[in-house]
């Protein structure tokens, strides 16, 4: 059985069908990409596994764990830790403070855990540890509003890696990024890769999909489209359709 | 200097009330005008406690608990079951339970008068400063408010509650997807941010030695005002409004001779600020 199965997922907004029957596996440690064009439900896909929305049908399992339809806080202990499109730091909170709301979480629960230090020396260690990874090392005291966005994006999946996800969930990582960015970011998710960290990347820029993922599932409006490695998916005549052709913007409103 | 100490006392009886109503403003982004009637549930309380024991410290503790439960139940009971609903929905909900609380303790059959005397002795001695005179009750405000005020800023910034405070605050959803026990740091910030609107009330009892049913009305008013003058949501905020506002309102009216009554000062000076900086005095504006 696979570490995460999409399995027939459906999510509907009133009677608009945002996600259409939606099937997919992730082996542990692969990196797999949902690319499609703007509307196709990449984020509702996203959010219907994360448990920001709840599938009308269907479900995603990971590790023989239900994740779907489960409250996001529940998911965040059980291992799913996600960024959001927009990138959204706690912005009053300093850089660091963001990494270490995360880290405390396995004491969040317990009674009597509520009064220990937040910040023992271990954690700022990892948290410290953490953003010098991503490349933040240089920023920790800074109030997380306060960074330019290609630091933010760094910053999330930073705060991400502090739940030490076993599913990393990245929306949309490279969105406005400038080429520098864009490389320093695939870089860092190369490296977590290679340390066998299994993650799901929704990314409106196919090309950068495409160069990181290991598989690509293509959506088209709540449909899955075509599956493979990133050489059939680019090569695949109905996927190049799909982009060339009038799908490109006709669905935005379903998003 | 007189006048200073009697701005610093009233400051510090202001700060406690407004300090625990922005916190709750911070998580719950809720008006939460009962939270003078936690205050005034605290006085009662304090009373009953100082009543059997006749000790100001054993009253204090009682007030806390009576304003952490109560406000706790305020939120379990009643702000929990409308988070959805429009804003304006909790707020006369609030009201409502406001108006509840002020009406039940002026009941004679509960209470039996609505003016209580409370002529506590604090067992404190009195302090001169500098040619003035610190009162064993002014002392005894004073020691409890910079207490208090010294274990909230030690729970804000080293506790894992406070950084779930902190996180639930900014971003609610967010602070759920790293792991925040949402649920939990709401109803501690109610219980919490309660538990000094209690102190305040125990303090104020003794320091005017007098309990009422009604003692809440200028409070809560005022207490909006600071809240709404140190930046909604801010902490720190308030602290520096209520005691600004303490000391706007006694030297004007000691030394200006200002011809309006000290109550109306807060709301002139509130909306003077509030055209010059819509933010509040610390808030930053917010994109």
């Amino acid at each position: 059985m696979s570490f995460l199965a999409a399995e027939q997922l459906s999510v509907s907004f009133g009677r608009l069908t945002a996600l259409d029957g939606v099937s997919f596996d992730v082996e542990r440690g692969q990196l797999v990409a949902v690319i499609g064009p703007n509307g196709a439900g990449k984020t509702t896909l996203f959010n219907a596994i994360a448990g920001a929305v709840r599938p009308a049908r269907g479900r995603a399992v990971l590790d023989g764990r239900v994740v779907s339809g489960r409250p996001p806080h529940r998911n965040a202990l059980a291992g799913v830790a996600r960024t959001f499109q927009v990138a959204r730091p706690f912005h009053e909170l300093t850089v660091r403070d963001n990494v270490l709301v995360g880290l405390g979480r396995a004491r969040y629960y317990r009674l009597g855990g509520l009064l220990r230090r937040a910040r023992s020396s271990a954690d700022i260690e990892r948290a410290e540890a953490l953003l010098g990874d991503v490349g933040l090392g240089e920023s920790m005291e800074r109030l997380a509003g306060e960074l330019p966005l290609g630091h933010l994006r760094l910053l999330e999946i930073a705060r991400a890696l502090a739940l030490s996800p076993r599913l990393l969930m990245l929306d949309e990582p490279a969105a406005g990024l400038r080429d520098t960015e864009e490389a320093a970011l695939e870089a860092l998710l190369r490296r977590l890769r290679e340390q066998g960290l299994t993650m799901l990347l929704v990314e409106h820029d196919v090309e950068f999909a495409l160069r990181v993922a290991d598989r690509a599932v293509v959506l088209t409006a709540g449909r899955k489209l075509a599956e493979g490695a990133p050489e059939e998916v680019r090569t695949n005549p109905e996927v190049i359709d799909a982009y060339l052709g009038t799908g490109t913007e006709a669905g935005d409103a379903t998003r | 200097m007189q006048d200073a100490l009697t701005a610093l006392t009233l400051g510090s009886t202001y700060v406690l009330l407004a300090v625990g109503l922005s916190m709750i403003y911070g998580i719950l982004r809720i008006i939460h005008v009962a939270h003078a009637g936690v205050y005034t549930i605290g006085a009662y309380v304090g009373y009953l406690a100082w009543g059997q024991t006749g000790s100001v410290w054993v009253a204090l503790v009682g007030g806390m608990a009576a304003g952490a439960l109560s406000g706790w139940l305020i939120y379990a009971l009643m702000y929990r079951r409308l988070l959805e609903a429009p804003r304006y929905v909790p707020l006369i909900a609030s009201i409502g339970a406001f108006i509840v609380i002020q009406d039940l303790l002026s009941k004679p059959w509960l209470m039996g008068s609505d003016r209580l005397a409370m002529q506590a002795d604090p067992g404190l001695p009195s302090v001169g400063v500098l040619g003035a005179t610190v009162s064993p009750e002014a002392l005894y405000v004073l020691v409890v408010t910079a207490a208090l005020l010294l274990a909230l800023a030690v729970l804000f910034r080293r506790s894992d509650i406070g950084l779930q405070w902190r996180a639930t605050a900014s971003d609610r959803e967010l602070a759920g997807a790293s792991g925040v026990s949402v649920e939990r740091a709401i109803a501690s910030t109610f219980a919490v941010g309660s538990a000094l609107a209690g102190a305040a009330g125990v303090t104020v009892a003794v320091y005017t030695e007098s309990v009422f049913a009604f003692m809440g009305e200028v409070p809560s008013y005022k207490a909006f005002v600071i809240v709404v003058l140190g930046g909604l949501g801010a902490v720190l905020g308030p602290v520096v409004a209520g005691f600004v506002l303490a000391f706007a309102e006694t030297l004007l009216i000691a030394n200006a001779g200002f011809v309006l009554p000290r109550d109306a000062i807060a709301f002139l000076i509130l909306v003077i600020v509030l055209i010059v900086r819509p933010q509040g005095l610390f808030g930053r504006a917010r994109a």
